[in-house]
């Protein structure tokens, strides 16, 4: 394949990847947006998506649409229900203070870690995708399933931001995020709005996980990863900006892409590091973030 | 609406700073609380809305006992909190920190109430869509009381509303505090100028240690300017 064909397939992969990041990355960016907490467990959340689909879909049997669309609804209603029993049995108890919720997310993380290893077992386990078309190309056939990611992605991003710009819920986060204290001023009930949102970035985490599964499957290390790619992805966008958190995805995520085709994976990685450690000298807030 | 505070106590942790308060605005007046700094004033704001930890005591507004109620239930019973340093979503606009305000829920429509408030501050319709953080220091304070008066609010704390301003600007928020009076709103006003509490005051109260210690007219501080030095560490000719 000559060059301009590999370029193509190596920006959609990249293109997949992105996409995927910057939903888990986003629900990381809101939950410390608007908390002030780093979820250091975020990507277990994503992990647990992925498990839940696995689930769904052994339970619906031959049927991988069926499993895959009763996964897009229980993999986020399971995981919220996990986020917002967290909230109320230890984020509340240490009144979201920052130092002891990075400690007890660390604790949950190896928990449910554990839990997932003790009841699904140690193996990576494939879903079935749950469509199968391809895009033919002139040089290449490309996984229509990719495709249906990339664009399901995309619509969780708008939605979001739709929420958050257009609703009365998110003008009630938005001001959490910016005075806490002048938000309960005005009315706003801001336990409840921590609640929620720790919830919905749990939930972001979630959807993700299930989009992903058919591509990478389910494994109970495979939050690892993407924990360490939003958090990259978060500290290069700005702590708490969404917008930066996804113009920083799809940086992260295209250059992963081709450089994983054109060179390797490693030094994808590399780059992210070395990328991560650039901005922290030159624009500490992040590329989006407040100055402080 | 009147504003009654009984036996306040309050403060931060361990550390006590209101040390029983006493203190009645009668309904559509204004009382003026000046002291020095470290006295309690912005505590007792801060308490009232229930933004303080510890807290007994009472505080009616209206037939309505506050103390005790959930901070964000506060506004609802008509009473609104405009803070020192004004304390806008500085990246919402005009317009959705207004929306802020109308969300807080306090009595009568919410148009009927955006509308009284654009209308007590009508320089603001033009900068609606405008971050509320890029605006000039008046214009913040203009925000944050119709912000305010959009919850509907027929009582207002004011924390040093004139704080930064320039003279002429310090006499517009004045004029207005006097027009929210003709429209029967309480206002509970700390002040660091004194100046400007005795020109919209009905009366003035004074604080030290967390105690209310004097109540006055400003006609009587005006023949008696002596607790202003006393409370405050202001002279008067």
């Amino acid at each position: 394949m000559s060059f301009g064909p590999h370029l193509l397939l190596a920006l959609l992969e990249g293109a997949v990847t992105a996409c995927v990041l910057a939903v888990t990355a986003l629900g990381l960016s809101l939950v410390f947006g608007v908390m002030r907490i780093v979820n250091v467990a975020h990507g277990e959340f994503y992990m647990l998506g992925a498990v839940v689909a696995w689930f769904c879909a052994s339970l619906t049997g031959g049927s991988a649409l069926g499993g895959f669309l009763l996964a897009l609804v229980c993999a986020p209603l399971v995981v919220a229900g996990l986020a917002i029993a967290t909230d109320w049995l230890v984020l509340r108890r240490v009144n979201y203070h920052p130092e002891s919720t990075i400690v007890a997310t660390i604790g949950l993380l190896y928990l449910l870690q554990q839990a997932v290893l003790s009841g699904y077992g140690p193996d990576a386990r494939p879903v079935e995708a749950p469509i199968y078309f391809r895009v033919a190309f002139p040089w290449f056939g490309y996984s229509g399933y990719k495709l249906v990611v990339i664009g399901a992605s995309v619509m969780l991003l708008l939605g979001t931001w739709a929420v958050l710009a257009r609703t009365r819920a998110g003008l009630c986060m938005r001001a959490t995020q910016q005075d806490p204290e002048m938000a309960l001023a005005h009315g706003v009930p801001v336990r409840l709005v921590y609640t929620a949102v720790f919830a919905a970035g749990a939930m972001l985490a979630a959807v993700a996980g299930v989009l992903i599964v058919p591509i990478q499957q389910a494994h109970y290390l495979m939050g690892l990863d993407p924990l360490l790619l939003s958090f990259i992805v978060v500290i290069i966008g700005g702590l708490g900006s969404l917008r930066g958190t996804v113009v920083a995805a799809f940086v992260i995520g295209m250059s992963d892409g081709v450089i994983s085709m054109f060179f390797s994976p490693t030094l994808a990685k590399i780059l992210a590091t070395l990328l991560v450690a650039l901005v922290l000298v030159v624009r500490p807030s992040g590329l989006f973030g407040e100055r402080p | 609406m009147r504003l009654e505070i009984s036996e306040l106590r309050a403060g931060y942790g361990r550390i006590e700073v209101l040390r029983g308060i006493d203190l009645r605005v009668a309904s559509g007046s204004v009382l003026g609380l000046l002291g020095r700094n470290g006295a309690g004033k912005t505590t007792l704001l801060r308490a009232i809305m229930g933004l303080t930890g510890t807290a007994s005591g009472s505080v009616r507004c209206g037939d309505r006992e506050i103390i005790g109620l959930a901070p964000h239930r506060v506004p609802a019973c008509g009473i609104a909190y405009v803070p020192q340093g004004r304390r806008l979503f500085p990246e919402m606009s005009v317009e959705e920190n207004l929306r802020m305000g109308l969300f807080a829920g306090g009595e009568g429509d919410p148009a009927s109430r955006r509308a009284f408030a654009l209308d007590r501050f009508p320089a603001l319709a033009a900068r609606l869509r405008t971050p509320a953080g890029r605006l000039s220091g008046g214009q913040q304070q203009m925000v944050a009381m119709a912000r305010a008066l959009a919850t509907g609010a027929r009582v207002l704390l004011l924390d040093e509303p004139s704080e930064g301003l320039q003279p002429s600007l310090v006499d517009r928020i004045l004029e207005t505090i006097g027009q929210l009076r003709a429209d029967g709103v309480t206002m509970l006003l700390v002040e660091q100028k004194v100046e400007a509490a005795l020109r919209v005051a009905d009366r003035i109260a004074f604080i030290e240690q967390g105690r209310i210690r004097e109540h006055l007219t400003p006609e009587r501080l005006a023949r008696d300017p002596s607790p202003l030095e006393r409370y405050v560490g202001v002279r008067r000719a």
